[in-house]
């Protein structure tokens, strides 16, 4: 349906589906505050409509390519939720930027932390997109600094830390205070020990056949883990589904209530 | 003799030493034990790589992880990678969840893929990062048309331009996907792709350890075909390939570190039993 562009006809598509943006966001300023809720009702019910349409739709065609008359739209839609998308990332970062530029201009409290983000964003920005267009070896090596060197390292140490805190709530809320305590303990120990090599050797002796290899650690464990832990997860699963639909058929037909649905637009 | 109270800095200091030391000098563990779902995941590369229907078929690498956890996943990567080129399969790198998934997949992918003599267009691509918000729609708009729903690879070539890709243009000709994630993405190809074609396409999934859990159930209905469980799954992994790498060596830490955590959960226990006991014997 709409066909990948290149060259000046891509560049011209851009500014026209701009341009069209500009006017259509000015005349979405215009509508008057009463008629302005009930076109949001309108545009969410038909873009859900869409796919729900597409989904129960019969199809018909070869069993390799079966297909209905809404098919082929799928594609121009994803392209519409990333370039919607994509507005509200740049609502985000101009949010973001103007409220820390003001700290910084106004020397606010922590107004230096605001300082070191700003930074960091616009030489993440240059060096990871500069590096894409520009042939210079000093925007390479600022990539390599700043996004090899600093961020994977800071992002692996962040999630590391977890390790040290887990080891000290274990050792300080980790109790055996009445019997669910004590089975939740008894589980996670037999968990623990079958999941590495060394509690897998306490019970290596066991021959891992007929009825003694039940009393192996890593048999144990992943009983508990089929048996047990997966029935509990498909019951958590199925109530988180029966209420994500409840929760998209409000948001679908605009009956969701709450501090993002009721105030004045 | 009374438990003493251990002052946290303590416990850090401990967990340290056990993790780092078996990073540095060689540590003797005994080999781990395979578990079903580790096996289960090799027997279907194996089966994919073998069967006439599907050994042709494009293999889907999805990385959806970051560097928070490269340990695991890129542990996860690096020993079924290792597999994948070794039976000569194609494969194309995707990333929809972390942006940074494209990199560490792409970077990975083209050190495997240089040494096992692959070439980039020929036997692999990499079709780089698409934002997660729109990847219903666009997995959806996948089963149907790989090269216009994805349109260009990481270097911004037309798929349609890409030699390897003119055999790849719909679910169908997709024979395995490999997700590696530290969340539970795996759910959006098994809902919107896996059996969106005219066969199910052989699932398999590479999360990290606390992850796992959730996906256990997938397993027993058959959605997925084999599991790797984080660290310890790449080292199984490794053992079943008999090619030991970094999640081998790992796994000694992980081994001593999950040993202190139990040695620390019956210390805090023997402490509390022995304050109890004593504010007992107190009150009579």
């Amino acid at each position: 349906m709409f066909q990948v562009q290149h060259g000046a006809a891509l560049y011209t598509y851009i500014a026209g589906a701009a341009v069209v943006s500009v006017i259509l966001f000015f005349a979405l300023t215009l509508v008057p505050t009463k008629l302005r809720r009930p076109l949001i009702m309108a545009v969410t019910f038909a873009a859900g409509l869409f796919y729900a349409l597409e989904f129960f739709w019969p199809v018909s065609g070869p069993e390799s390519d079966q297909k209905n008359f809404l098919t082929a739209y799928i594609k121009p839609f994803s392209d519409i939720t990333t370039v919607l998308q994509s507005f509200a990332l740049g609502l985000g970062v101009y949010s973001l930027v103007s409220i820390h530029m003001r700290k910084v201009a106004r020397t606010q409290s922590g107004w230096a932390y605001s300082l070191v983000l700003i930074v960091s964003m616009i030489v993440m920005v240059i060096a990871h997109i500069g590096k894409e267009y520009i042939k210079s070896p000093w925007v390479h090596q600022l990539n390599d600094f700043a996004y090899s060197g600093l961020m994977k390292s800071l992002d692996a140490t962040m999630f590391s830390i977890i390790a040290f805190y887990i080891v000290s709530a274990a050792y300080r809320a980790f109790r055996i205070r009445s019997t669910e305590a004590t089975i939740l303990l008894v589980s996670a120990g037999i968990i623990m020990l079958g999941q590495v090599a060394i509690g897998q050797a306490i019970t290596n002796a066991i021959p891992n056949e007929g009825l003694t290899a039940n009393f192996r650690v890593e048999n144990m464990a992943n009983w508990i883990l089929k048996k047990v832990n997966s029935p509990a997860i498909m019951a958590i699963d199925f109530g988180l589904g029966v209420g994500g639909l409840a929760t998209a058929l409000r948001l679908w037909l605009s009956l969701e209530r709450g501090s993002y649905f009721e105030e004045e637009l | 003799m009374r438990i003493p109270q251990l002052d946290r800095r303590v416990l850090y200091m401990l967990l340290a030493i056990v993790v780092s030391i078996p990073l540095l000098v060689n540590v003797p563990l005994p080999p781990p034990a395979i578990t079903p779902p580790t096996k289960s995941f090799y027997e279907t590369i194996e089966t994919v790589s073998t069967d006439p229907k599907t050994k042709d078929k494009l293999v889907i690498i999805s990385c959806n992880f970051g560097s928070g956890t490269l340990a695991e996943n890129l542990s996860q990567l690096e020993a079924t990678l290792n597999h994948i080129v070794s039976k000569r399969m194609k494969f194309a790198i995707f990333a929809f969840n972390d942006p940074q998934g494209r990199d560490l997949g792409g970077s990975t992918a083209q050190r495997i893929a240089d040494k096992a003599g692959y070439k980039y267009g020929k036997d692999w691509v990499n079709w780089g990062f698409r934002p997660p918000q729109g990847i219903q729609s666009l997995l959806k708009a996948m089963v149907n048309d790989l090269h216009g729903a994805l349109g260009t690879d990481v270097k911004g070539t037309k798929l349609s331009a890409i030699p390897m890709m003119a055999n790849y243009k719909k679910a169908d000709d997709v024979g395995l996907i490999i997700e590696y994630a530290a969340s539970d993405t795996v759910k959006y190809w098994v809902q919107f792709f896996q059996r969106a074609g005219s066969t199910p396409i052989a699932t398999l999934f590479c999360p990290t350890s606390v992850m796992a859990n959730e996906a256990y159930p997938m397993l027993e209905t058959g959605q997925l075909q084999g599991m790797l469980v984080g660290l310890k799954g790449a080292n199984e992994f490794e053992t079943v390939m008999k090619r030991p790498g970094f999640a081998t060596r790992a796994s000694a830490s992980l081994s001593y570190s999950h040993l202190l955590i139990i040695l620390l959960i019956i210390l805090g226990n023997v402490g509390m039993i022995q304050d109890r006991k004593r504010q007992q014997g107190a009150t009579k």
